[in-house]
């Protein structure tokens, strides 16, 4: 999962990157309204958290001018002034949540792990299709109830493909979602990664949960339980 | 105090009756004062009639033909009378109009002087003439000639005049008030306008004076529109000025509670400090910023505010499924500020979806001389014991803030700043909470 933090704050913008980059999330900053509408505009994100006051051009001209620009990720608004108005045209720019500051940084991570959730089709924080579970409050994988030991990267992979279970989901768009930009592209880690995966999640060939369209990707095969 | 209206008519009105009543006492004047020369001359004219035909005998005595030129001294009563008296006073001759009739004659002044009097309490013009005649033997005889007429014909006349002028004068008057009503009528439409105008951008249907006015009156709505354009900058300001202090108080806030490491064991009350500042902010900050009924108020429509912020509010609750149903007829409306509007609902339709289990019902009604405005929801309710905590919660500073949210705490004060109230007691329907508010409408 791949998200963008615009806050002109810098210790607050420093502690929002770490908390969700510890929370295994791939974290873009901006420091200011310009900065982040490029980014937004530029880059595939999975999610945004955008503070309203920013220098340059405010949260809401930054989230209107993406959605006018058909860029549909979630985004979580975060306003000092908590005013209702200002909120109210937060999600009417076109956000989908708010946060007044001072926030915790629990319930961001809870409120933004529901914004991808609900953006993937799922309402529940538990992914299920078939015989595997992820849960994403605990990022825990299960295969048959069992539990699966998986690194970051591969949880982030696994995450980001039941998420959007039934799609081809390209390895650059993996890239894309799951690095920062500084990553380096012609690398074959994906592929690496999708291997190691399919050996812990189906070491007896059983399921085959992940398969290769050559050429376009990789699909998540197995359908989800409670499609919503 | 008196309309401008009526004072420029009164002083109009009273300045065209002084002039109109002069001319006409003058016009009066001039009339009688020929009329009466008229007579005079008729008058004269008859007494040259007689004298001529008066012939003097040699006996000295007067005789007149029986047949006179004027057919009125023959014809008895007609109006037209004469006499000719002799030195003595001694009548000589009558003329016979003067049978039956008791006529007023007047002497003369001096021989060969018209005398000319006006008897106007007998009714009679009257005329006399003294002459004196040498008869045949050289004897000078004196007669004085007496003409009266009747008054009848000359006050029909002046009556008929004044008829006339005093009827034209009062038309004339009538017409000349009518003009001038209508040119009022026309001088002020430019101030009638002004007061239209301000009268809309109080109601809010218009911005600022936007007509063309005289350039005697563009100083004054130049200077009102410049009154209201800085009135609205100097709201905005003061917002923008709060919005900054929220973002520079808070964000700092924000920062403090991100520092903090997890679980141990200070981070707890640090956090319950960090929490506190930050309602106490938020408390104030909203109080300062309730601007309350403003003298410019725009009238804001409740059914599109409250679409604005259940259409925010269900993506909010989208995980949670809540259902917003609104019955909130065309046509009311709020007037004020629409952040302070928003302000209220939004806080009580908050509460509402974060305690309701799936529904929540907001209506509005206008009662008597408030806007009523229910949200209910099918939550638990809140205990009759606790209604008077919810409300009063974050008033004070230092009061302990148990729990999250001032939420009604802010809403009591934004519409005490409107004159209106909250109730809170038990949805009838749902089961859960309802909170009434209760605001002066427009």
């Amino acid at each position: 999962m791949r998200l963008l933090v615009i806050e002109d704050e810098g210790p607050l913008r420093e502690q929002l990157v770490s908390h969700l980059t510890g929370a295994g999330f791939a974290v873009d900053a901006a420091a200011d309204g310009e900065e982040g509408l490029y980014q937004g505009n530029e880059y595939p994100y999975d999610a945004a958290v955008v503070d309203l006051g920013l220098p340059k051009l405010s949260g809401i001209e930054v989230i209107r001018q993406w959605r006018a620009a058909g860029r549909h990720f979630p985004v979580l608004v975060l306003t000092a002034r908590g005013r209702w108005q200002e909120k109210v045209e937060g999600l009417e720019a076109g956000a989908d949540d708010y946060m007044v500051k001072p926030f915790s940084m629990e319930e961001l991570m809870a409120r933004l792990r529901a914004l991808l959730r609900r953006s993937g089709g799922w309402t529940q924080s538990l992914l299920k299709c078939g015989p595997v579970t992820l849960d994403m409050t605990t990022q825990q994988v299960e295969v048959d109830g069992a539990p699966v030991e998986l690194t970051a990267f591969e949880y982030k992979v696994l995450e980001y493909l039941m998420l959007h279970d039934g799609a081809v989901v390209s390895k650059a768009d993996l890239t894309d979602h799951i690095y920062q930009q500084d990553f380096d592209r012609d690398s074959n880690v994906i592929e690496v990664f999708v291997g190691r995966l399919r050996r812990k999640l189906d070491p007896d060939n059983r399921y085959t949960p992940i398969e290769t369209l050559r050429g376009r990707g990789y699909r998540f095969a197995i359908a989800r339980d409670n499609p919503q | 105090m008196m309309s401008l209206n009526s004072r420029v008519l009164l002083a109009a009105t009273a300045v065209l009756i002084i002039f109109l009543g002069a001319t006409g006492a003058v016009l009066d004047g001039a009339f009688r004062t020929s009329a009466e020369a008229a007579e005079h001359d008729r008058l004269q004219t008859q007494v040259y009639a007689l004298l001529a035909a008066a012939e003097v005998q040699d006996d000295g005595s007067l005789r007149l033909p029986r047949a006179l030129a004027e057919p009125r001294f023959t014809t008895p009563g007609s109006g037209l009378y004469a006499r000719i008296v002799d030195a003595h006073g001694n009548s000589v001759w009558r003329s016979p109009s003067t049978v039956g009739v008791e006529v007023p004659f007047t002497s003369a002044a001096a021989a060969g002087k018209f005398h000319f009097q006006r008897m106007p309490a007998k009714g009679y013009f009257a005329m006399a003439l003294e002459v004196v005649w040498e008869s045949g033997r050289g004897t000078p005889t004196r007669y004085v000639f007496q003409v009266s007429e009747n008054d009848a014909s000359y006050r029909d006349q002046v009556g008929s005049f004044r008829r006339h002028l005093w009827g034209w004068l009062a038309g004339v008057a009538a017409l000349l008030l009518l003009v001038q009503g209508l040119i009022l009528r026309w001088g002020l439409a430019p101030l009638r306008r002004v007061a239209d105008d301000l009268e809309q951008v109080r109601s809010g249907s218009a911005a600022n004076l936007g007509g063309a006015y005289p350039k005697e009156l563009e100083g004054l709505t130049g200077s009102i529109n410049t009154f209201i354009a800085s009135e609205r900058a100097q709201r905005d300001r003061y917002r923008n000025s709060l919005s900054d202090l929220a973002h520079s108080l808070k964000t700092p806030l924000a920062v403090l509670r991100g520092a903090l490491p997890e679980n141990a064991g200070e981070a707890g009350a640090v956090d319950e400090q960090v929490d506190r500042i930050a309602q106490i902010v938020d408390y104030q900050l909203q109080r300062a910023a309730t601007s309350g009924k403003p003298a410019l108020a725009t009238p804001v429509a409740l059914r599109r505010s409250v679409e604005r912020l259940t259409s925010s509010l269900t993506k909010v609750y989208a995980a949670r499924g809540v259902v917003i149903e609104t019955d909130i007829p065309d046509g009311l409306t709020f007037l004020g500020d629409e952040g302070d509007l928003l302000e209220v609902l939004g806080n009580v339709l908050d509460n509402a979806c974060k305690w309701a289990r799936a529904r929540v019902h907001i209506a509005a009604a206008r009662r008597d001389e408030s806007l009523v405005v229910t949200v209910d929801d099918d939550g638990p309710g809140i205990a009759e014991e606790r209604r008077d905590d919810v409300l009063r919660r974050g008033v004070r500073a230092d009061e302990q803030v148990a729990g999250h949210g001032i939420g009604l705490a802010v809403v009591r004060d934004v519409l005490a700043a409107y004159g209106g109230r909250l109730e809170i007691g038990r949805a009838d329907g749902l089961g859960g909470a309802r909170v009434v508010l209760i605001l002066p409408a427009s």
